[in-house]
Order: C-alpha cells, then structure tokens, then sequence
C-alpha cells in the first residue's frame, strides 16, 4: 500500500481540475483504492478518466451529506437524462457502491411506466431488433400485461433509424 | 457489485466530444436498474435492445422479485402439474409461471402472484369448504356457472343453520394478509345473452347479519358481523386480516362465515369461494 503521510488525495478529472479529496471518500471509490495499492511509490496524483469536475461536485455532496448522516436528502432531479446518463458512468467508473446504487434508483424511477418509445427517444437508444424479433419479444412477454387495462404500449419507431 | 467497469472506457482524447448514451450503458449495470422496476416494466423494455432484453433475464434479477419461499410456492402450485419440469425454469420464467392462476389440490384451490407485486394470492372454492347440509339437496345444491373462477357455486335455497367452513395450510410469505368470502344474493343466468338474476329464494339476510370468522394457528383471530346485501352482484366481504411474520412459518387459517340464528330462515345465497391476498395487492373484483 502507497504510503502517504498527507490526509489528502489528489484527482485529476478529465477536464484537467484537480480535486483534493479526504483518504476516506477516494476509499469508496474502488478504482481510486487500486489504483493506490497498486503504486509502489507515493502518487501524487491520480488521473480519472471519464470522470468530470461537474461530477466531482457531486460526488463530494454526496459525501458529505452520507457522512452527516443525511445521504437521503441527495437529490439528481436537476439533472435532465443526459446528464444523469454521464454521471451513472462517471460512478460506475469509479466503481462507488452507494452512490451507484443511487443513481440506478434515480435513472429506474425515470423509466417506470413509460412506453418503450419514451424511453428510445429521450435514452437515445437503438433499436437494434428486427421487427419479427420484437414482435417475438412482445409476445413471449405477454403475461406481464395481460388482464391489465393498459397494454404494452405501441411503439412507433419499431423500424431501423 | 462486480461490475465490470473496463468495459465502459472510451477514449481519453474524446471525453468531450463523445456523449454516452443510455444505450452505451454495460449490460451489468443495466440489469441493476431493471432490479428497481417492476415486473410489467422490466418485461416491457426487455423490448428496448439487446442489451436490455439480455438484462430482463438475468437470474439475480428475478430472485429479487420473488417471494422468499418460492420453492415453496412452487411445489404446491405445481402439484397437481405432473408432467412440468419446473427446475429447469430460469427465475424469469418461474416467475412468469407463478403469476398465471395456477390449480391445485385437485383443482379446488388457484394460487398466482400478483404479477407487480409478487404478492401471493389464493382462491379457495366452495367445493372445498365445509358447508353444514350440503348434501341436502332442499338446502343446497352446486350449480355451474361462469361466473366463478372454478365453474361452481353453492347455491343455497334455505335453511336455519347457515354455516361454511373452511382451512388451508400454507407458508404465507412475510406480510399482512385480507381474507375476503365471496358472495352474491340471487341466482344469476343468461337468458339471450343477457344476464338475469333470480331474487325469488333471497330473504333473512335483513334481520341478522351474518357472522365472518378467522383464526390462525399462532393465535390471530379476527371477526366481523355484516348484513349480506346488494341482490344481483358479486361482494368481497371482507373477513379481517391475518399477518405472516415468517416466510418459513406453516401456518393454518381457518375460515368461516355462519348465521345459526334459528329464529329466521335465510336463502337465495350463492357461495363462490374464499380469497386470501396480500393486504397491499387488495382490489375490488365484481
């Protein structure tokens, strides 16, 4: 394990930001603890990919909120679907076990209960199917829909973009 | 967690150009959304990409949505089942499977999960309740009709002594249970299509209410007296509730509705079955 007599952690994100971070936030991020018990020497800095100083922010709220025993008030919701996208990655990058778990509640909650179309347009995801495979999709999954009064709802993009 | 962070690396140079999507999202992690939504939703996006319909099979997904003692479950709702190989289901299919209304115990009982909430939901039928004077056919007697989820009713004519009975063993899965005797005054049939209730045996159900009952084997009881009403529809009358607070506990529920006031006679009654559902998964049915 890298000694350092220093409290502090240095992160450097992708956008070139430094961020000198407590020894026992950069523990929950699992990458960040490898990457140190890995070194044979001091680092003085550690480079996170993918990882954006918006996204250290709050990462830090987080933190501090889990550390004051409020992790409950931590809120994503001013984040439109692009962003919380990004920093579900950054996390899971980082590989941080709660915060993760987070923002998999976060991103779930904005899927329930819209239509597969919905979820296509504002996601930005492909349909990579061929009609005859999602009509087989939609009938294997049948059970889960019959006797509700809502149907599965139609999706009108079934064909390739 | 586990999950496989190396494959959601892209290039360093392009970190400002390149926007992930959703879709670009690891199959891992995208099973672990799936886990927060509900059956009906996860089977719907199953339709999204493959990636997420490779997602909506994941074993550890599924676990998650059934009960505790599904093998239990399982067993009991297959029993009458010879012919099905339920241990090669992978948990989806199980699932999928539990949620169908499932005969057993020689088809006089049905058992399916309520297929948002994996809450268990049980029909008993009036031929496996004790009914006092079932046998005679100027009381009762069972009639077919579509209206029951098992094609029969008792049809009571009248009588002094009303009294049915019943009791299941089941491990009930951890959670607060109604239990719900369904009823209807008069005899329905379908004369040219329509349907047509016959009101001609109903009387005795104003004077005294009838008496609802149920007791556990650990002890709960819970009663309730109501006057049987509203000729021509099917009511849920609800009995009380009962809490499992083990999903390993065997429990026995008993059941019962009597009205044994010999004064009056009641009749014109048709005694379809008993249902027991988890309390949060309560609906109306007509």
């Amino acid at each position: 394990m890298a000694s350092s007599s220093s409290n502090l952690i240095s992160l450097k994100t992708s956008d070139g930001t430094v961020f000198k971070v407590e020894r026992a936030l950069a523990k929950t991020m699992k990458t960040v603890q490898a990457i140190i018990e890995e070194a044979d020497a001091n680092i003085y800095m550690i480079p996170i990919h993918n990882v954006f100083s918006h996204h250290m922010d709050m990462i830090i709220d987080y933190y501090k909120l889990s550390v004051a025993g409020k992790s409950k008030e931590f809120s994503v919701e001013k984040l439109d679907n692009d962003e919380l996208k990004d920093f579900l990655l950054a996390v899971h990058y980082l590989n941080m076990e709660d915060l993760f778990e987070v923002l998999t509640q976060a991103v779930a909650d904005r899927l329930e209960k819209k239509s597969v179309g919905y979820v296509r347009k504002y996601f930005g995801i492909e349909n990579d199917f061929t009609p005859e495979e999602y009509a087989a999709i939609r009938k294997k999954n049948d059970w889960a829909f019959k006797g509700d009064d809502i149907e599965p709802e139609e999706d009108e993009e079934k064909q390739e973009e | 967690m586990g999950a496989n962070f190396s494959s959601c690396v892209y290039d360093d140079g392009d970190s400002g150009s390149m926007r992930p999507r959703l879709g670009d999202i690891p199959e891992s992690c995208v099973a672990l959304v799936l886990m927060y939504l509900d059956p009906p939703d996860i089977c719907k996006l199953a339709g999204l990409n493959r990636a997420f319909r490779h997602a909506s099979f994941a074993d550890f997904v599924w676990e998650s949505k059934l009960p505790l003692n599904y093998k239990f479950i399982v067993e009991k709702a297959f029993e009458d089942d010879i012919g099905s190989s339920v241990a090669e289901l992978g948990k989806r299919d199980i699932y999928a499977r539990l949620c169908k209304h499932n005969l057993f115990d020689n088809g006089t009982k049905e058992i399916w999960l309520d297929k948002r909430t994996g809450g268990v939901c049980m029909a008993i039928s009036s031929k496996a309740l004790r009914i006092t004077g079932i046998d005679d056919r100027r009381y009762w007697n069972h009639i077919s009709t579509e209206e029951s989820r098992f094609h029969t009713v008792a049809y009571l004519h009248q009588i002094w002594w009303l009294q049915v009975e019943g009791d299941i063993d089941f491990q009930f899965p951890q959670g607060t249970y109604s239990v719900f005797f369904r009823l209807h005054l008069g005899r329905s049939s379908k004369k040219l299509g329509r349907r047509v209730c016959k009101t001609e045996h109903i009387h005795g159900w104003d004077i005294k209410p009838a008496k609802f009952q149920l007791t556990t084997s650990d002890g709960q009881r819970a009663v309730s007296h109501t006057h049987l009403d509203s000729p021509g529809h099917w009511i849920l009358y609800h009995v009380g509730n009962f809490v499992s607070k083990n999903s390993n506990d065997l429990m026995n529920i008993k059941f019962s509705l009597t009205q044994i006031d010999c004064t009056h006679t009641k009749g014109g009654l048709c005694v379809d079955s008993v249902l027991i559902c988890n309390s949060s998964d309560v609906r109306k049915e007509v």
